[in-house]
This record gives C-alpha cells, sequence and structure tokens, in this order.
C-alpha cells in the first residue's frame, strides 16, 4: 500500500497545488451548484446548506489522488446521498412553505415560481414538473450542472445506458410539451446557431 | 434509424463516444432530412433547459459555513496532504533527500573506517572531516563534550577500553582497509550528486551547503529541520537560525513545508530523523536511532529516485507505522514524531527538558467537543499528562524546590515491558506568602477576537485572576490591535473596581498588531519591576500574531533578551480560527513562561484560579532531567512525548542552555516505556560492540540500579544550575499494584498513543484506557479525572461515526479506483 502511494506522489507532481486551495477553489466553483442541486432534493435551502457543507468537510478528509479525476460526479454524489439522508429523516416533516424561508426553498415541488425571469423558462419549468423525479434529476444534473452520461451515472448509480434513456425520455416529453408552443421551437435554418 | 432510439439522443448531446454508432446515426442523418429536424430540436430543447435551470436562483453557502470549512481544513487531519507540491519540488525534494541521505552514506562508513591505513576517498575528499578516534567510547565521550565531560556511571572505565584497543587493533587492521575500500565506492556516487546540488543551491541555500559539507565535524542539525522541528528549543538553534539568510530561511521552510506535506511514508519520518539528528548525539548514535525506526516501521527514508548505496531495511512484523492521515501539517501546528526504543548499550543518557504546559489537551477537548479527531501533530503526549495534577508529596524544604519521585511497573499496553515514571512536584507557595506581582495584560483585540470563545473569555478570565489578586500586585493592561493601547496603567490590585472596568471595556475590532504593543507592555512591566517579585506579562490571542515591522526573529530576541532580564512571557491562547499554536508556544518558551489553551471559562479557572501560584510563580527555571539507563538491566527505552524537548547529553550539564521553568505547586511527569535486558527486542540492525562489553562489565560492577534519574534546576534568579541524583531499583512491582497516579498517567499516556495512531501504541485501546482510568481517579480534584473518562468515550464515538461514513462509500470509490487507474 505504501509503495502505491508513494508511486502517486511521484506520478502527479505537476498537478498538484496545495490542498487547501485546492479545496478552496472546489467551494468556490461548486457551492452555489450544489447548494441548488440539493435543495430540488430537500426542498429547503437551510438544510440543502447544511448538506452542502458536510459535503466540503467530507472531501477536507479526503485524500486527493484518489478522487481528483472525477471530483465533480464526486462531489455531487457525496451530496446527493447527504441530502437523500436528510430528505429521508426529516423531510417529510419540514414544513415546506415556511414563511420565514427563502423563496427556493420550495424549488423542487415547484420550481416554476423561481422562473419568472423569462415566459420560455416559466414554460420549460412547467414541463418539468410534468416528469417524473428520476428524469427530473438526470435533467437537472446534464443541463444545470453540465454532467457527462458518465458522470451522471456515477452520481446516480444508474448505468450510462439508464442514464441515456432517462434523458431520452425527458427531453422527448418536454419537446410534447413544448411543441404547441412554436415560437419556442426552432425554425428551419436557425438551429445551428 | 428510429428518432426515438436514445442513441440519437445521445448524439444530439454529443454523448454518443462509440464510433460505430456515431457512423450510424451520421448516415441516417444523411439519408433522412426529417431526423435533422429532430436532431435540432433536441439541441433547442437542451438550450432552453439549460438556459431556464440556470436562471433559478443558486444559493451558496453563508459566509459562517464557508468560514467553518475553512477552519476545519486547517485545523484537520487531512490523510492526503500530499498534494501540496508546487513544480519545484522534485529539485527540493532531491535536496533534501540528499541532505538527509549523504550523512547517512558515510557516517556508517565512518564508524567503521577508522584505522590509519584504511583512509577513504571520502576523508580525503573532505578534508575537514575530522579522524575519528579509535574506540567507541572516546568516540562518544569525544561527542559528549564540549561542556563537561561526564561519567558514564554504568559504562566501563577507559583503562578497560584501552585493552580491547589494542587486542583487537591488529584485526582491525586487516578488516579497516576491506571496509574503506567498499565505503568509498559507495561514499563518491553519492558524494558526486550531493557535490553538484551543493553547487545548484549554493546562493539561496549557503547554510544548508554548509551544514552538509561539515556534517562530519560534529553532529549539527540543518535548517531543514529548524523548520520540521521548529519548537525544538534549543537556544542554539535560535543564533543558527539569525545566521540565515532571508532566502535560505524561505527555502528551508519551504523544504520542510513540502516534507511535512508530503507523504508520511517517506516523510512522517524525516522530522524524527532530523529530531534526532538535531539532538547532537554522537553520530553513531544517529546512525543507531535512523536504523531503529527504519527497522521498526519497515520504511526507509529515502523518497527520490536517487541511487541509494544502502539496500531499504527489510520490514519486519511489529508495530504499525504511523498512519498516513498525521501528515498533513498546517502552519498550526509542528510536526511530531514519537520517540524511537533505544539501545542502552548505545544511547545510555536520555536528556530532556520538562515542559509544564498543557495547551495540546485543551486543544484536544476542544476538537473533540466539536466531534473531530484533533491533528495528530496538536496531541503532545507530555502537555495530556501534565494536564492533571498528581498527587506527589511537595519538597519538605525550600532548599530543592523540588521532590522528585520515580515509580516502575509493568506497562499496561506491553506487559513486558517496564514503565518508569519521574515525577517532579513544585513546593507549594501559600497564597498569602507569595511574592508581589508586576502583571500586565497584553491583550489582542483584534477583529478575529470578537467570537465569545476569544475576548469575552479573555475578559472572564480576567475577572476571575482580578478577584484573587490584592494591593501587594500591580496589574496594566495594554491593547493592541491596529494599533496599540494602554486600557489600564500600572494600578495596584486593590483598585479591584478600576481594574473590573477597564476590563468590561475591552472591545475588539481592527487588524493585530502586536509588536508595538508587546513593547509597550516590556516598558510597563520595566518601569513598576518588582525586586525578587513575579514581572511578567500575560498575552491572551488567538495566536494571530502580525509582528508588523519586527519580524519573528526578533521578536523572539526580545522576549528572550526580557526573560533574561527577569520579565517573563506567559500565553494563553483562545479561540479556534487562525489558531497558531506553533508561534505561540515557541515564544513563551523564549519568555520562561507558560504556556495554556484556554477553551472554557471551566479552563480559565483551573489555570487563573485553582492553580493561579503554578501559573504566576517560577520556583526553578531551565529544569532539566537526564536519564542514565544501566545496560546491564535495560536492554532499549523510549522516552514517551517530550519529542521537541529532547536535549542533547552535553546540553545537560551547560547552563547556557534553555529548558523549562516549573512553577508554584506544579507537577510534571514524564514516562519511560523500559524494555529489559531478559526481554528480547529487535533492535535495529546494529552490529554489536565489539570493543564494548560494558553490559558484562556492568553486571559484575553495577548494583540492581535500573537507572539513575539526574536533574538540573535554578532558582529563579541564579545562573548556575545545581544538581539532583536519584539511583533507581526496580522492585518488580505490577502495574494493579502502582499507585493511582501512576496509573492514570500511563492511562493518559496510552490515550495519548491513540490519538497520535503511533507505532508504539501496542495494546492500547480505549477500553484499556477507560479501564485504567476508571480504576484510578484519585480524588478527581476539579473532576478533571472524569472528565477524561468523556473524552475517552467521545473518541470512540467519533471513530465509530467515521467508520461508518467510511464504509458508505467505499462502493463508489472502489469503483473509481478501478476506472480511473
Amino acid at each position: 500500500m505504501k509503495d502505491d502511494e508513494n508511486t502517486q506522489v511521484e506520478m502527479n507532481d505537476d498537478t498538484r497545488t496545495s490542498h487547501q486551495d485546492w479545496v478552496r477553489s472546489l467551494v468556490d466553483c461548486h457551492a452555489a451548484s450544489l447548494t441548488r442541486y440539493a435543495i430540488s432534493i430537500t426542498g429547503n435551502i437551510e438544510s440543502a446548506r447544511d448538506v452542502v457543507q458536510e459535503t466540503f468537510l467530507r472531501l477536507c478528509r479526503e485524500e486527493r489522488e484518489k478522487i481528483q479525476n472525477y471530483i465533480t460526479p464526486w462531489l455531487f454524489k457525496v451530496c446527493r446521498s447527504r441530502a437523500l439522508d436528510y430528505h429521508r429523516k426529516e423531510g417529510r416533516m419540514t414544513p415546506l412553505q415556511d414563511s420565514s424561508l427563502e423563496r427556493e426553498t420550495t424549488l423542487k415541488p415547484t420550481p416554476s415560481i423561481a422562473a419568472e425571469k423569462k415566459e420560455s423558462s416559466k414554460l420549460v419549468h412547467k414541463a418539468l414538473d410534468t416528469l417524473p423525479s428520476n428524469q427530473r434529476e438526470v435533467v437537472r444534473l446534464k443541463f444545470q450542472n453540465g454532467l457527462s452520461y458518465k458522470e451522471i451515472s456515477d452520481v446516480t448509480e444508474l448505468s450510462v445506458s439508464n442514464v441515456g434513456f432517462l434523458l431520452h425520455s425527458a427531453i422527448k416529453s418536454i419537446r410534447k410539451e413544448l411543441g404547441s408552443h412554436y415560437d419556442l421551437m426552432p425554425k428551419p435554418g436557425e438551429s445551428k446557431s | 434509424m428510429n428518432p426515438d432510439d436514445p442513441k440519437f439522443t445521445a448524439y444530439a448531446l454529443g454523448e454518443l463516444h462509440n464510433e460505430v454508432d456515431r457512423a450510424e446515426v451520421e448516415k441516417a442523418l444523411n439519408d433522412n432530412p426529417e431526423l435533422q429536424k429532430s436532431l435540432d430540436e433536441i439541441r433547442s430543447v437542451s438550450r432552453l433547459l439549460e438556459e431556464a435551470l440556470n436562471d433559478e436562483p443558486a444559493a451558496d453557502l453563508t459566509d459562517e459555513q464557508k468560514l467553518q470549512i475553512d477552519t476545519h481544513l486547517q485545523a484537520s487531519p487531512t490523510p492526503a496532504a500530499k498534494s501540496n507540491l508546487s513544480q519545484l519540488w522534485p529539485y527540493l525534494a532531491l535536496a533534501a533527500c540528499l541532505i538527509l541521505t549523504v550523512p547517512m552514506l558515510f557516517i556508517p562508513a565512518m564508524n567503521k573506517v577508522r584505522q590509519p591505513s584504511g583512509v577513504s576517498q571520502f576523508e580525503q575528499d573532505t578534508p575537514d572531516t575530522p579522524r575519528r578516534s579509535d574506540t567507541k567510547t572516546e568516540d562518544r565521550e569525544h561527542n559528549i563534550q564540549p561542556s563537561e565531560r561526564q561519567q558514564l556511571k554504568y559504562q566501563k572505565t577507559n583503562d578497560s577500553v584501552a585493552k580491547g584497543q589494542s587486542l583487537a587493533s591488529a584485526e582491525m587492521a586487516s578488516v579497516g582497509a576491506v571496509v574503506s575500500e567498499v565505503a568509498s565506492d559507495k561514499l563518491t556516487a553519492g558524494l558526486e550528486i550531493h557535490r553538484g546540488l551543493i553547487e545548484e543551491f549554493d546562493d539561496a541555500t549557503h547554510s544548508v551547503g554548509e551544514r552538509v559539507k561539515n556534517v562530519g565535524k560534529k553532529a549539527q542539525p540543518y535548517p531543514v529541520d529548524e523548520r520540521i522541528t521548529s519548537n525544538y528549543r534549543l537556544e542554539e538553534k535560535e543564533k543558527r537560525r539569525r545566521d540565515l539568510s532571508e532566502v535560505s530561511q524561505g527555502l528551508s521552510n519551504f523544504v520542510a513545508g513540502q516534507l511535512t506535506n508530503e507523504s508520511p511514508t517517506t516523510t512522517k519520518r524525516e522530522p524524527s530523523l532530523l529530531g534526532s539528528l538535531a539532538d547532537g548525539r554522537a553520530a553513531k548514535d544517529r546512525v543507531y536511532e535512523r536504523k531503529i525506526i527504519g527497522k521498526t516501521d519497515g520504511t526507509t527514508y529515502y523518497h527520490s529516485s536517487i541511487p541509494v548505496p544502502e539496500p531499504p531495511l527489510p520490514p519486519i512484523p511489529g508495530p504499525q507505522p504511523v498512519v498516513v492521515n498525521g501528515a498533513f501539517n498546517t502552519e498550526s501546528y509542528d510536526s511530531i514524531t514519537d520517540n524511537p526504543f533505544l539501545g542502552a548499550e548505545q544511547n545510555p543518557l536520555s536528556t530532556f527538558s520538562t515542559d509544564v504546559d498543557t495547551a495540546s489537551y485543551a486543544n484536544m477537548r476542544r476538537f473533540l467537543n466539536q466531534n473531530q479527531l484533533p491533528p495528530i501533530d496538536a496531541v503532545r503526549i507530555e502537555e495530556l499528562i501534565n494536564y492533571f495534577t498528581y498527587d506527589y508529596d511537595p519538597p519538605r524544604d525550600k532548599e530543592v524546590p523540588f521532590a522528585t519521585h520515580v515509580e516502575v511497573a509493568n506497562s499496561p499496553w506491553e506487559t513486558d515491558h517496564r514503565l518508569v515514571r519521574i515525577g517532579i512536584k513544585g513546593y507549594e507557595v501559600p497564597w498569602d506568602k507569595r511574592p508581589s506581582s508586576n502583571l500586565v495584560f497584553l491583550i489582542d483585540v483584534s477583529g478575529s477576537m470578537s467570537p465569545i470563545n476569544k475576548l469575552p473569555l479573555v475578559k472572564q478570565s480576567l475577572e476571575l485572576l482580578a478577584n484573587r489578586l490584592g494591593e501587594k500586585d500591580r496589574v496594566a493592561i495594554v491593547t493592541y490591535a491596529r494599533s496599540s493601547q494602554i486600557a489600564l496603567p500600572s494600578t495596584t490590585s486593590n483598585n479591584s473596581e478600576t481594574l473590573l472596568h477597564a476590563i468590561t471595556g475591552l472591545r475588539a475590532g481592527g487588524s493585530t498588531h502586536a509588536s508595538s504593543g508587546i513593547e509597550d507592555a516590556y516598558k510597563i512591566a520595566q518601569k513598576h519591576f518588582v525586586e525578587n517579585g513575579n514581572n511578567r506579562i500575560i498575552l491572551c490571542t488567538d495566536g494571530d500574531f502580525n509582528v508588523g515591522v519586527t519580524n519573528r526573529g526578533d521578536l523572539v530576541r526580545m522576549i528572550e533578551e526580557k526573560a533574561r532580564g527577569g520579565i517573563y512571557l506567559s500565553i494563553f491562547g483562545f479561540g479556534m480560527n487562525n489558531y497558531k499554536d506553533a508561534t505561540l508556544e515557541e515564544l513563551s518558551n523564549k519568555g520562561n513562561g507558560n504556556y495554556g489553551y484556554i477553551d472554557a471559562l471551566a479552563e480559565a479557572r483551573k489555570v487563573f484560579v485553582e492553580q493561579i501560584s503554578g501559573t504566576l510563580f517560577t520556583i526553578a527555571k531551565d529544569v532539566k532531567i537526564q536519564v542514565e539507563f544501566n545496560p546491564a538491566q535495560v536492554h532499549a527505552y523510549r522516552l514517551i512525548g517530550y519529542e521537541n524537548r529532547k536535549l542533547a547529553a552535553e546540553d545537560f550539564n551547560d547552563d547556557t542552555k534553555d529548558a523549562g521553568e516549573i512553577g508554584a505547586g506544579h507537577t510534571v511527569t514524564a514516562l519511560y516505556e523500559v524494555v529489559p535486558t531478559a526481554i528480547e527486542m529487535d533492535l535495529p540492525d546494529v552490529d554489536p560492540l565489539k570493543y564494548q562489553n560494558s553490559a558484562e562489565i556492568s553486571r559484575e560492577n553495577v548494583s540492581r540500579e535500573l537507572l539513575t534519574v539526574k536533574l538540573r534546576y535554578k532558582q529563579p534568579e541564579a545562573d548556575k544550575s545545581e544538581l539532583i541524583e536519584i539511583p533507581i531499583i526496580d522492585n518488580n512491582l505490577k502495574f494493579d499494584d502502582a499507585s493511582e497516579d501512576f496509573r492514570f498517567a500511563a492511562a493518559v499516556a496510552s490515550f495519548g498513543m491513540i490519538l497520535r495512531n503511533s507505532p508504539y501504541k501496542s495494546a492500547s485501546t480505549l477500553t484499556l484506557v477507560q479501564n485504567i482510568a476508571e480504576l484510578a481517579q484519585g480524588d478527581n480534584t476539579g473532576g478533571y479525572r472524569s472528565e477524561f473518562l468523556l473524552l475517552v468515550d467521545k473518541v470512540e464515538i467519533i471513530k465509530r461515526a467515521d467508520e461508518d461514513r467510511r464504509s458508505e462509500d467505499v462502493l463508489f470509490e472502489e469503483e473509481h479506483t478501478e476506472e480511473t487507474p
């Protein structure tokens, strides 16, 4: 085991920066999107923040070499599992419409409230609401957080083809849902822009 | 191709990686314009989705949460911590490694090659290397200079050496020549590399080079180790540090930082190696120690690809090596490596400075109360042991300021081994007979001090103290932040209202700038200096010590100078952010003061009320302990804790060498784990000493004495030290029959070794600690011993939770380790 570690040390020489800086940069880079993701599971901003903080505390204890090559899915995976834990334990008891909470707290049940800026976003959110939760989750990971099929499969523990199928079905449903709004669909020739 | 194929969606999203599938989709797209329309639709839907989802407000962590992560990051052990390297690292690693390796290369050789006929190439190459003397014993005595030559009680005299020498000399001549040839071959290779390197580094690390070149001359620590074992408090070290240019200091800093951040399988060793080098032992002793370490944990120190003349030592079954997650060394904690076992024959003397600090215990408690295990380097076992008061009898008269109590019984974690407890009790100064005090509180009121566990706690602590003081005590308060301010001019303490008012008026705000504050504090203390009294600065800070215009070297020098002039500096650390353990400990040591960590009001009460005399009144200074082991009784021994308090044997009699202070009523406890001669122990791979049959001679001549404890101390005002010698005989006491104090101290040591994941913890378990400590509660004054039990429980709980958490994610990680080689 020791030898392995030594080899790794030598192999990764050039990619090293301080562990602390690394964690800090990850906090800067991912904390917000992780929190947004966690809200979609816990439905509550306070708990989502706790979940994300826990995720980063967990990161502090990790060996960088082991996870740095798949750090984004790692963060989402840990965050997801903590959020689901939370949801299982306390989710049902959390008042989802507590007036003292910020508006984002109820993103999951009705995501559309958050998207007032744009008509199109409103429609998309409405369409998203009709999706089963497993599709909604992969859509979120894919389009909100830019994860690849492979990464989504890591996070959700579904197979890659399963992820592909879920995304495919989700897009199909949304296409259908939006189909009536012609203004949203691409006009010929515009598509490649 | 069916547009309803998930492959098609994957293609549209750029997720189709299989060449065959892609070709198929592309062909279908060419053939069928309808498909192209579907493709466009999928892409625009995904754009809409991206847009809509990214319109969702992102709720970031709160600043407080981020701060907590940061704090955790700085304070907690990181398993990896190997990542901390920049481009320069390979180069520096090479340097550090060579600095370490080179002496190793030729020291063994030099020990063998001593005959004039065996003048090796090495010796020609380095003309400034002194010739080694001809016998082991002369070697040793030579090295025990420069202060006073000490008589080794359990060793044979020079007469017998002479005999051994003449008998052996013929044989030596022949063997010597052969050995030297082999050795010099190896050495040339090593030295070539070493030279090239030295030249390249010469500008930046002039003094590093100097040391390496001079390495054969005399055991001297290298600059690198000064950072690693930077609270290795030898005055000499400080002098050397002054010599270093800024550049080389920065560099050694960097090297050390990298070393300590490196994988512990390699560098975790270095500090101990350097530590042992640094303690100025004779060259051969260093080889000995190095091998011990190498052997017991089955690793070697070489960690670069440089050809190493000596083959790595084979791993042996035995104690586990120090575990990975100790390697993380933030700027706040200096790395500590557990003292190894040393053979009594080769290393009969063990020397260290006393330590009455208790900060490590309170700091550990703070971590545990936050449900975290403390970083390994934050656990100093001697401070855990010394946190507790033990019921040792105080000295009968004032002439000798302290009484020494030694007890020997078997070790609970290794029943074949003996545990030797050296307990020192300072005489108690009755409160009404205390000397007058001239106290200046220097209080950090910078912005970082505002949390409830900092300035508010400081104020409570001061109030506690103020209530104990009276008309013969003077108190002043100086605060520092952006600039220093005298919050209370020196006032006699019977003006308690004025005093309390000034304390209540303290407010946090501004950035730290300690240097002018500390100057002001010393000025006030000087102005009201009390002859034969207790003149002391008491610094309360969270350690974010911005020394501003003064650099740390100047600061340390000023503190040392003032301490010599009779104004001591005690430091109390508060809070958790920015907490700089190493700095504070070093400064307080330079200032002949004590160093405590106040994590809660209860701790403040302990320090400022219950043990106020010990906190304020020094009864003996520069207290050093030297133990001489009798090789006829002792095969090997190990000092538990005191890693950064070790002294060179010759420092014991050297009155200019600074050491620890003992306050009124203080107890100091040190434990040695001793392996009796009857017990086989796989000690390092050192050949039996051929010309030294001391053990046998000793057996005839010397009594059953196990060891002799020698203490040196100075009266607070004295410059000359006094000596106490106490020979100890092992009466084969069983552990269970030992005193409660003995058993409790053993439990604390065992607990400390568990927290440090020491390679020497043997059968130590939390349960063992519990069982011993439960039956050794004594009168549990202040409830500290029962609190200890709670902390042991706490560790158990945290460890269990950690394991649960780890197993949860094992699957995920395993999966990825396979996929991402």
